[in-house]
């Protein structure tokens, strides 16, 4: 299969105008393929969303990418003009943000939002963009027939539909890749199945490519087909999504999953145990480690992990790992 | 009923009872005058015990942050009552009830907003100090933060510091000393780890859970996360539409269905209707 999104050494810092520099993205590397769901999964920090925003062009003035390429379909974003860029936002990568509530305009009407990116790409009519609007938003489940949800501001609808109009927004002019950040964060659990549902159902009807960011590898755990694991700026471990949560190769990942409390069976024994977590933080991202960023929290350290860091170790096929346990 | 908790130091009589709580908030319409009301919570009872955690559930919309800022009275019941250790709070005198809610806080979800960004670490522990005249000289109130920051494993360096400087979890834990300042007995925690990583939520919680075996606090965990619920919890209760549907042992709520959601909780639930009910005029409330 062809790749979709390649990312490869990419490098990003954030410096504050005091000239304090904060390294976000330190040579992040993997790829992704057409019609895949892709999980990035990683604590806060760990530069899950720098990723999603380098890859819209979307970072903010303060950030500077050092190095690196992103490649969409083989053309890489990094050397685009802005007009260019403006172009592929929306139309060929489209983006599903954490916030639904502050991404959508108080002001206009939910349908008339969708109808918008389309009109903005397509340049139709506006009586064709409002019935293109129409489209989307039943297959997001949200009926357009009896024009209440098109019509709708977006503070009258709730959390979970307000998530679906931005979801007909990202799907309007049919991307080649949809990211999403976060998009279950700010909902509750009942509204949570259903956006993954929806998710999955996108997948299977419309081979929709979809890079998903979490935090969480419970969502992944149904829906992803591959997983990247990212900390500190770098991805760590790569692999299907059976191999990570099943089989988790880096000790990072590894103490992350078994944060996840178990959906099950356990759940009674656990009253009265203390929940697992992960002792210490993530490095502060103002300096770089010498040695691999995870040692100092690390069960397995060794005293080569302080030297240099790791290099990536293909430890079976399709699969990657950043550790000194297997190589490095 | 009220009479009945006057001895509420026995440790079998709860330390907060709510008793038939209703809230009802007024609405008006734009182009329309006649006053209606939303009743966002309806003839709620619970008990809560001392150092002893109650967790409350329910999908978002029924009333869980309504309650919380009830029982702190940053809003006011329309009816019921709120009964702390033996005493109603909301027919309190007024001076008398400012020092009794120095012994309940409300700690909430979004810890970069409920921290003023201007203050430094140490001068947001000290204000709870200040506001109720304790800890009159500089060195005193200094000795108490250093207490507190060393029961919330607060870095030293972190004083200087201000909330944006912080991630969420150290800014939550700010949050947690601060409202640890003036020896609480019942924290109310309004999705207070539900913006955090799943590893820093273990962090908090494993916190949370080792102050409570120190200064045998009370919590009441408000959550749409059951499985945070079950771990953390001695007792469960279920919210739908503004009212408890349930109340169990957290093992018993789970036995019947392992993957369940807030929903499928609460079977005895009111239909949709009834949940579109609050919208409608006063006179056809309840």
């Amino acid at each position: 299969m062809t790749s979709l999104l390649r990312v490869l050494e990419l490098r990003v810092d954030f410096v504050a105008r005091e000239g304090k520099r904060t390294h976000a993205l330190n040579g992040a590397n993997f790829e992704m393929r057409h019609g895949e769901i892709l999980g990035v999964l990683g604590e806060s920090g760990s530069g899950k969303s720098t990723v999603a925003r380098a890859t819209l062009q979307l970072l903010s003035k303060t950030a500077q990418i050092l190095t690196g390429r992103i490649e969409l379909e083989g053309r890489n974003l990094l050397v685009l003009k802005e007009r260019d860029m403006e172009k592929l936002r929306g139309e060929r990568i489209a983006m599903v943000p954490q916030e639904p509530g502050l991404s959508l305009n108080p002001v206009i009407k939910a349908g008339d939002q969708i109808a918008e990116v389309i009109r903005a790409h397509r340049g139709w009519n506006r009586r064709r963009c409002r019935e293109e609007a129409g489209v989307f938003l039943e297959r997001v489940h949200l009926s357009a027939q009896d024009r209440r949800i098109y019509d709708q501001y977006p503070h009258q609808l709730s959390g979970g539909q307000q998530q679906r109009v931005v979801i007909a927004q990202a799907l309007a002019c049919q991307p080649a890749l949809v990211i999403a950040d976060e998009p279950t964060a700010s909902v509750d659990a009942d509204t949570e199945k259903e956006i993954l549902r929806l998710f999955s159902e996108l997948k299977v009807e419309r081979k929709m490519s979809l890079l998903l960011i979490t935090h969480d590898p419970r969502i992944l755990r149904d829906l992803a087909d591959r997983v990247v694991v990212m900390y500190a700026g770098r991805v760590v471990e790569e692999g299907s999504t059976e191999q990570i949560l099943s089989e988790p190769q880096h000790p990072y990942t590894r103490a992350l999953l078994a944060c996840a409390l178990p959906v099950s069976e356990d759940r009674r024994l656990m009253a009265g145990m203390r929940l697992p977590s992960i002792e210490g933080s993530p490095p502060n991202p103002e300096f770089v480690s010498v040695g691999c960023s995870f040692a100092p929290r690390c069960a397995q350290r060794h005293e080569r992990c302080d030297i240099r860091p790791p290099a990536p170790v293909k430890t079976e096929d399709t699969r990657h790992v950043e550790c000194f346990l297997y190589g490095g | 009923m009220a009479a009945d908790f006057k001895t509420a130091q026995n440790p079998s009589q709860p330390i907060m009872a709510v008793r038939g709580l209703t809230l009802r908030y007024a609405r008006r319409g734009v182009f329309d005058a006649r006053r209606s009301s939303v009743s966002a919570l309806r003839d709620i009872s619970l008990e809560m015990f001392a150092g002893r955690t109650l967790a409350l559930v329910g999908p978002s919309g029924c009333g869980k942050t309504s309650l919380a800022r009830c029982l702190v009275l940053l809003e006011q019941p329309s009816a019921g009552e709120i009964v702390y250790k033996g005493e109603n709070l909301i027919e309190m005198k007024r001076e008398h009830r400012k020092s009794v809610l120095r012994e309940i806080h409300l700690i909430f979800q979004d810890s970069a907003t409920a921290l003023n960004p201007r203050l430094t670490v140490e001068d947001i522990l000290a204000e709870p100090l200040l506001i109720h005249g304790l800890g009159a000289t500089k060195e005193e109130r200094r000795q108490r933060i250093q207490e507190v920051t060393a029961q919330v494993e607060l870095p030293a360096t972190w004083l200087n510091k201000r909330p944006l400087d912080l991630s969420g979890g150290q800014r939550q834990r700010v949050a947690i000393a601060r409202s640890i300042m003036l020896q609480p007995r019942l924290l109310i925690l309004d999705e207070a780890l539900s913006a955090l990583d799943l590893s820093t939520q273990g962090q908090i919680a494993n916190l949370l859970r080792d102050l409570q075996d120190r200064h045998g606090l009370t919590y009441l965990f408000i959550t749409h996360d059951l499985t945070m619920a079950s771990a953390f919890a001695s007792e469960i209760a279920v919210m739908d539409a503004g009212r408890v549907v349930r109340r169990d042992s957290p093992s018993k709520v789970f036995t019947a269905n392992l993957h369940t959601n807030c929903e499928t909780l609460a079977p005895d639930s009111p239909s949709r209707e009834t949940v579109l009910a609050p919208l409608m005029p006063l006179g056809n409330d309840e």
